[in-house]
């Protein structure tokens, strides 16, 4: 049994961890793209298995993409960014798949 | 085991593949400027601006209205044009440092490759010399001062507001901007108005065609009844020798980096006597290059000693069109000759060149275009007495044969046309408007003016040269031997140095009048004898026609023509074109080609039936115009071809196309047989292509620089054509760049085709587009709003 092992059984420290992690990602990802896939990474680790881990890597970014799309909001921006089509799409794109892809080192570690 | 083993190693790779993709190669880029919350594009998008800032030249408020437009307020000019400075970098930095890119020969580092060509054109003009002349001139200067407190405000909002998207999607940072980039920008606009290369054109059509075939398809001035000062005889005489034949490929490459032919304009100012209120008015719309943004930023500055609102070019501080405290102006292209070309006898392997008894060396220097992507290009420049030095082109053998071409240009010298602009903007009435108005030292414009005490004025302002060839007065409509003394221009003419109006026009013998009871321009031949010679070309006079007409016949009517009115005939469809060529179309509706068919484009009858208005709902505008193309082509396309002229030599015009003899060998003796051919092909293409009214062809298509979907604006049909008033080039997205009616009773009214924001993000972006298109218009009224959006405070920066 690892340390994190016994984070992953343990559901308070779980929900905890998973919290922080939250945190820091959305945090790296305002500052770099590959925040997006550490974000989604520490999201996942404490996850009981892949597929846990996965979703929450995409519940990261579903977050990722509202907290994008709120900022746009709140600037009054968001309708010439979505109309801007390609450049928008792509950052809709990212903000969803990186931190699903970052989730897969659940899978390794 | 074996399996989880198995799954843990493809994971890893699978990650180490994806994250490797994603850092070392393009997508990397992809990822920092898409990227949600960390892409730099997305910076432009989310970043808040401040609204109180330091200015070290004392307090101003900025107001902007609905439309964006800043009402600056200063007690001091230097703070007021400090925070226009601010809104300039705020709403246009990047369309300013694309000026200055283009003209100092260094777009190719931003952009590629694509832009070399340009790059070699402008820094062999080296505008940039004529441009640091210039600021030399005018440091020091109160306008001097001005430009300085301008040029730090630009400077404060490049640092302190959002990076604009465009040097974001680029991976660019914005420059810092500096008076000489001002001046620059001033540069840019005497050049796009009065740079032209007809008169190597003419002289490679003069070796094709011969020159009796060039009169006639591309004379000076064309004959017509329509001048702007509508008195006196006209001479039409001709009389052409050139010195040298330019190489067709120069012709062609020369012909990106001129005036666009679209480029015009309309104005025309109107005394009290024949308006509703008894105040004089001003009609002003500058036909240039529809871009996005536009080219023109609307603006309001009120000073302790003026109140301007008008247009000015983004990187020049002052209004060059609009409305002051007590008078309110125009201008339109003269269409003057202010440039000329010289060859010369070289000898040292083209080191140096002969120059009457002399031999003189070529003031020659190696730069290096920087290209973003590519190898770098080094070019020469060349400077001779005349000027610029046009050495090389890539005429097969890439940079490397030099062929000089020496260019001399009233621009190229230091010029007070910013002093002028400013001195206008401060004017108090038309004494002091006409004195700004002779430090107007380039372009030549028809400037038409108006002031409250009930003065009108017209005047050509700008430089223009006397040429003279061993001391007599000769015409600019030729290439000269400059090693021969021939076309030489007067003593004052200092390239790249300080000219004075020596051997220039006198202001008081250039044409003008005071207090004309109403004057219309509107590029066509100023006056039928002029003391001096003026131009080596006008525009077509439909639009000035059509103008004339309408003043004439409201001035004789029991109507007075009130601001309305002027609205109206500003934006007039009606095609002066048609009634030239309607007796054509009915022959080519006689000889029969216009027979019913299955086809559902508009037949040659109905044409007969139309009343010459270009309106986007209509059938009949778009078959006129596709007919005349067509039969243009038709006419021409034999004879240029066996001639061997360049593909894209430009046709003669539709003046001349319509005055042209039934039985012309350009016809083959039968014009009724190519106008019905023209109209046959034409109804088919139009059944081809779909289109069923005007507004299907004739549509806004204004594009962006980087041409993204999104960046462009939205496409609208639109009334208007190159024969009506509402001026409006379809292909070539050249028209109304501002549209203005001033009055003295606070009911000025005008548009922009856009909006006065440059920035994507901005609301104000292309909101006025549907006005412009819809041909209406917004107050441009000399009041402010409520309301504080920036407050410029004394402090330090």
């Amino acid at each position: 049994m690892t340390a994190l092992d016994d984070l992953r059984g343990d559901r308070r420290q779980r929900l905890a961890v998973t919290t922080v992690a939250v945190v820091v990602g959305f945090g790296l990802a305002t500052l770099h793209w590959a925040g997006l896939l550490i974000a989604g990474a520490l999201v996942a680790l404490p996850q009981r298995s892949l597929p846990r881990g996965l979703v929450a890597g995409i519940c990261v970014g579903v977050l990722v993409v509202v907290g994008f799309l709120a900022r746009l909001a709140l600037a009054g921006t968001l309708n010439p960014v979505l109309g801007m089509g390609q450049p928008s799409l792509l950052a809709l794109a990212i903000g969803l798949l990186l931190p699903a892809f970052g989730s897969l080192v659940r899978g390794v570690v | 085991m074996d399996n989880e083993t198995t799954r843990r190693a493809l994971l890893s790779a699978a990650l180490g593949a994806g994250v490797g993709g994603m850092a070392l190669t393009d997508a990397r880029s992809y990822l920092r400027q898409f990227a949600p919350l960390s892409g730099s594009s997305w910076g432009t998008a989310s970043a808040n601006a401040p609204d109180e800032i330091e200015s070290p030249y004392g307090p101003a408020t900025v107001r902007y209205d609905d439309y964006h437009v800043p009402h600056v307020e200063a007690d001091s000019e230097r703070a007021a044009y400090y925070a226009v400075g601010y809104c300039h970098g705020a709403d246009r930095l990047f369309q300013m440092d694309l000026y200055r890119r283009l003209l100092t020969g260094q777009l190719s580092e931003l952009v590629g490759a694509s832009t070399v060509d340009s790059d070699a054109f402008h820094r062999q003009m080296d505008f940039e010399a004529a441009a640091e002349a210039t600021w030399e001139r005018t440091e020091g200067t109160e306008t001097g001062d001005v430009v300085e407190a301008y040029v730090d405000g630009v400077n404060h909002a490049r640092e302190a507001e959002r990076t604009p998207l465009e040097y974001r999607l680029l991976e660019a940072e914005p420059r810092a901007w500096t008076p000489t980039a001002s001046l620059l920008v001033s540069k840019q606009i005497a050049w796009g108005l009065t740079g032209s290369f007809r008169t190597l054109r003419r002289a490679l059509a003069r070796d094709r065609l011969g020159s009796e075939a060039t009169a006639t398809l591309y004379p000076r001035l064309l004959d017509h009844e329509t001048p702007i000062l509508r008195e006196g005889e006209v001479s039409f005489a001709e009389s052409v020798a050139d010195a040298a034949v330019p190489d067709p490929g120069l012709v062609s490459w020369l012909a990106d980096f001129e005036t666009d032919p679209g480029i015009g304009s309309n104005s025309w100012v109107v005394s009290g006597e024949h308006t509703a209120s008894g105040d004089p008015i001003v009609a002003n719309d500058p036909h240039l290059e529809l871009s996005v943004p536009p080219v023109w930023y609307e603006q309001h500055v009120v000073g302790a000693e003026f109140d301007t609102r008008g247009v000015a070019f983004p990187g020049v501080p002052f209004v060059v069109i609009g409305q002051n405290h007590a008078g309110a102006w125009g201008f339109t292209n003269a269409g003057a000759d202010a440039i000329d070309f010289y060859t010369y006898e070289t000898v040292d392997d083209g080191d140096a060149y002969r120059y009457g008894d002399e031999t003189r060396q070529f003031d020659t220097r190696t730069e290096t275009i920087a290209v973003d992507g590519g190898e770098n290009v080094d070019i020469e420049v060349k400077r001779s007495v005349h000027g610029a030095v046009l050495t090389q082109y890539p005429d097969g053998d890439g940079f490397a044969v030099a062929d000089e071409l020496g260019v001399a240009w009233t621009g190229l010298s230091a010029t007070r046309t910013v002093e002028a602009v400013r001195e206008l903007n401060r004017s108090g009435g038309v004494e002091e408007a006409e004195a700004a108005i002779r430090k107007f030292d380039e372009p030549t414009q028809n400037f038409v003016y108006a002031d409250d005490a009930g003065n009108t004025y017209f005047w050509v302002t700008g430089q223009i040269p006397i040429r003279t060839t061993d001391g007599e007065p000769v015409r600019g409509t030729r290439i000269f031997d400059g090693s021969a003394g021939e076309g030489e221009w007067g003593d004052g003419y200092s390239p790249f140095g300080e000219s004075s109006w020596e051997g220039f026009v006198p202001f008081e013998e250039k044409p003008g009048v005071r207090n004309p009871d109403y004057l219309a321009t509107a590029n066509q031949r100023i006056t039928n004898d002029p003391e001096h010679y003026l131009s080596e070309g006008y525009a077509p006079p439909f639009r000035g026609q059509r103008i004339y007409d309408r003043l004439d016949a409201r001035a004789q009517s029991d109507e007075p023509m009130d601001a309305a009115f002027h609205r109206d005939l500003q934006t007039d469809v009606v095609d002066g074109r048609y009634e030239l060529f309607r007796p054509i179309i009915e022959e080519a509706v006689a000889a029969g080609s216009a027979r019913s068919d299955d086809l559902d484009a508009p037949t040659g009858e109905s044409l007969l039936e139309w009343d010459g208005e270009m309106r986007p709902d209509l059938a009949e505008p778009l078959l006129f115009d596709q007919w005349l193309r067509t039969f243009r082509d038709l006419t021409f396309i034999d004879e240029f071809s066996e001639a061997e002229l360049p593909v894209e030599f430009a046709e003669p015009n539709d003046w001349v196309l319509g005055t042209l003899p039934a039985d012309s060998d350009y016809f083959d003796g039968d014009r009724a047989a190519v106008a019905a051919e023209a109209l046959g092909t034409v109804r088919k293409r139009i059944d081809a292509e779909e289109w069923e009214r005007y507004g299907d062809w004739n549509r806004v298509r204004f594009e962006h620089p980087f041409d993204e979907p999104f960046l462009n604006y939205d496409q609208h049909p639109t009334a208007g054509s190159a024969g009506t008033v509402r001026n409006f080039h379809s292909e070539a997205s050249t028209g109304a760049s501002w549209r203005m009616v001033a009055t003295f009773d606070g009911g000025s009214r005008a548009v922009l085709p856009g909006g006065n924001s440059g920035d994507y993000f901005s609301d104000h972006y292309d909101d006025q587009l549907t006005t412009w298109a819809n041909g209406e218009y917004k107050s441009m009224a000399l009041t402010a709003p409520d309301g504080t959006d920036l407050t410029f405070t004394e402090g330090e920066r």
